[in-house]
């Protein structure tokens, strides 16, 4: 088990080594940064300071290892657009964004394990199928379409929901609706094979034969042996609701979190702010993987003495 | 010829005990590609031509509607039906054209990895590893800040962003049919790794690869819809199904067809094509088959 870990946490080091090496240098490919935040009729003079200022003086390699030197220091820059440390920048970020997403995983977690659960147990129902054709509507639209529908029906027309901010519990609403509808429609999808899958199983009959309810055999059998799965699947989703849908959903809803910081540093070409996002989010990705590599290896034997799973 | 005969009655066979659901989707799916591909000769009007005095007309059949726009006009007085077909035709054209080349790199990689083995494989498996740690939407919000918005780039980043599922797929693939005895027999006949790889490999790889194909094509077709809604797409004037509903967004309380006509569009094409890649995935599924 100790070697396997390691080996993980050196192939963690290495994957985050390159991708800070990668994403340094694409950054640099545009020529120099400095024409995007000083831009034009900017004298030589205070050009030369401002590049100075960012430490944008030295050759590129000098710049990397400097870079290299801050991260382990806990470095990161400064943002072009707000001129202050760009970790500042991000942290007051984190609080809305982790509000919206623990929303997201909350209201996913309660609809849609239940409703795969459901639809597994009574799948010959009509009210069964007409929950699975409700989840594959919901994972085929687009969330910035769900988004702006709602902003549409629940802003302009009836007039009865906030359109920005996140000031009361009513701003929630939409957002956070608007983020998970994709991540319930894909779990439902998930807990019902899970769930099939634990209903094929020998103990299912057994626990009937002893003389189970019906709803003891799935509380107390079912549920329990589908969230396994579930589980596992839900860590990777977490990861896309961080990377994708945030970035969408709070630029909608001017959501003042990490995905909107994202999106205007993107158009403003600030590259340290993009650079630590892209950081934080492989980051948070790459050990989230390494978890779940951990606990399949923690109960599959097979994984921990080094058999490949092809 | 043979070949060609064997695939078409296949695919007969395949059309005779589908689904309702997957035949809709695939008329469907036909219908959009040939509107999409005959977009230039089916809009009425040239998509960016400007008519100020026709702006934010609403579509036919509402009060003020101006004849011939039948889908309304935008801020600018332009046709949005014009401008929708058109720009079904780019998201369409860029989705076709990254899933290819995702396709072909993943492919491409994906079977020296499971051929060559040890030090290749290694480093294809790293690389995809770093791939997955980068996801899909920061790396194009990235590249479209390093390179703008053109079409080409986020061409080649969609593309890019999706290798990573075939490389892994096939890699998987081809190390299981490493072992069989029909690539032994290949072998000790002296066959060379690419006659392996393109007589023996591949056909066994088809079905997997139009599965992934499909689902790629949804999900590029989908971040790029997104990027271009968040106005790091392809650049204005010339309109895409996801930069239409983030412009229409601004005139949302006076003009909301606007939004609805290119989001209904957009809902359109993600539900089709959504629907033709898990018929698909569950055609070639065996587990999944049996219920």
């Amino acid at each position: 088990m100790l070697s396997f870990l390691s080996m993980r946490l050196v192939k963690l080091v290495v994957t985050l080594f390159v991708v800070i090496t990668l994403v340094f240098f694409a950054t640099r490919l545009s020529g120099n940064a400095i024409d995007f935040i000083a831009g034009e009729g900017l004298d030589a003079q205070s050009r030369s300071e401002l590049i100075a200022y960012y430490g944008l003086r030295e050759d590129i390699l000098t710049q990397y290892w400097r870079y290299l030197r801050g991260i382990v220091e806990g470095e990161f820059g400064l943002s072009f657009t707000e001129r202050r440390p760009v970790t500042q920048v991000f942290w007051e970020r984190v609080g809305p964004t982790l509000q919206l997403i623990g929303g997201a995983i909350l209201l996913t977690l309660v609809v849609a394990v239940p409703a795969g659960i459901f639809a597994a147990v009574r799948r010959r129902d009509a009210s069964a199928q007409g929950v699975m054709t409700l989840a594959f509507l919901g994972y085929a639209t687009p969330n910035f379409v769900l988004a702006t529908l709602l902003l549409l029906v629940f802003s302009y027309w009836l007039q009865i929901l906030p359109s920005a901010g996140n000031d009361t519990w009513a701003h929630y609403l939409m957002p956070v609706t608007a983020l998970s509808l994709t991540y319930i429609a894909a779990l439902i999808r998930y807990t019902r094979n899970a769930t099939l899958d634990v209903l094929g199983q020998d103990y299912l009959r057994t626990a009937r034969a002893k003389g189970l309810s019906e709803r003891e055999v799935v509380t107390r059998h079912v549920l329990r042996n589908t969230l396994i799965t579930v589980l596992s699947v839900f860590g990777l989703m977490v990861t896309a609701l961080v990377s994708s849908g945030a970035v969408v959903i709070e630029s909608i809803f001017s959501w003042r979190g990490i995905g909107d910081l994202l999106v205007r540093a993107a158009i403003r070409r600030d590259y340290p702010v993009l650079q630590f996002g892209v950081l934080a989010v492989a980051v948070a990705v790459v050990t989230i993987n390494t978890l779940i590599d951990i606990a399949y290896a923690w109960v599959d034997p097979r994984v921990r003495l080094g058999a490949r799973l092809t | 010829m043979t070949v060609l005969v064997a695939h078409a009655s296949r695919a007969a066979a395949a059309w005779r005990d589908s689904g309702l659901s997957f035949r809709l989707a695939a008329i469907a799916g036909l219908v959009l590609l040939t509107v999409a591909a005959l977009a230039p000769w089916l809009a009425p009007f040239d998509p960016d031509q400007q008519t100020l005095l026709a702006r934010l007309s609403p579509p036919a059949g509402f009060e003020g509607a101006k004849a011939g726009h039948w889908l309304g006009t935008d801020e600018l007085g332009r046709d949005i039906l014009s401008r929708g077909l058109h720009a079904l035709r780019i998201t369409l054209g860029i989705g076709m054209a990254g899933a290819s080349l995702g396709m072909l790199l993943g492919l491409t990689l994906g079977l020296f990895a499971g051929l060559k083995g040890g030090v290749v494989d290694d480093l294809v498996a790293g690389a995809i590893d770093i791939q997955i740690a980068l996801p899909f939407t920061l790396l194009a919000l990235l590249a479209v800040a390093i390179f703008g918005g053109d079409l080409m780039v986020l061409i080649i980043v969609l593309g890019i962003a999706g290798w990573e599922t075939f490389a892994r797929v096939v890699r998987g693939e081809v190390m299981k049919l490493r072992g069989q005895p029909f690539i032994e027999a290949a072998l000790a006949a002296g066959a060379s790794p690419w006659r392996i790889a393109t007589r023996h490999l591949l056909p066994n790889l088809v079905s997997p690869l139009v599965v992934m194909f499909a689902l790629s094509f949804s999900q590029i077709v989908l971040l790029e819809s997104t990027l271009s809604f968040l106005g790091l797409g392809v650049r204005p004037p010339t309109a895409t199904l996801g930069s239409m509903v983030g412009q229409g967004r601004d005139y949302m309380p006076s003009a909301p067809w606007l939004v609805i006509v290119p989001s209904l569009l957009v809902l359109l094409v993600t539900l089709v094509v959504q629907l033709l890649g898990d018929s698909l995935r569950d055609r070639t599924d065996i587990r999944l088959r049996q219920r």
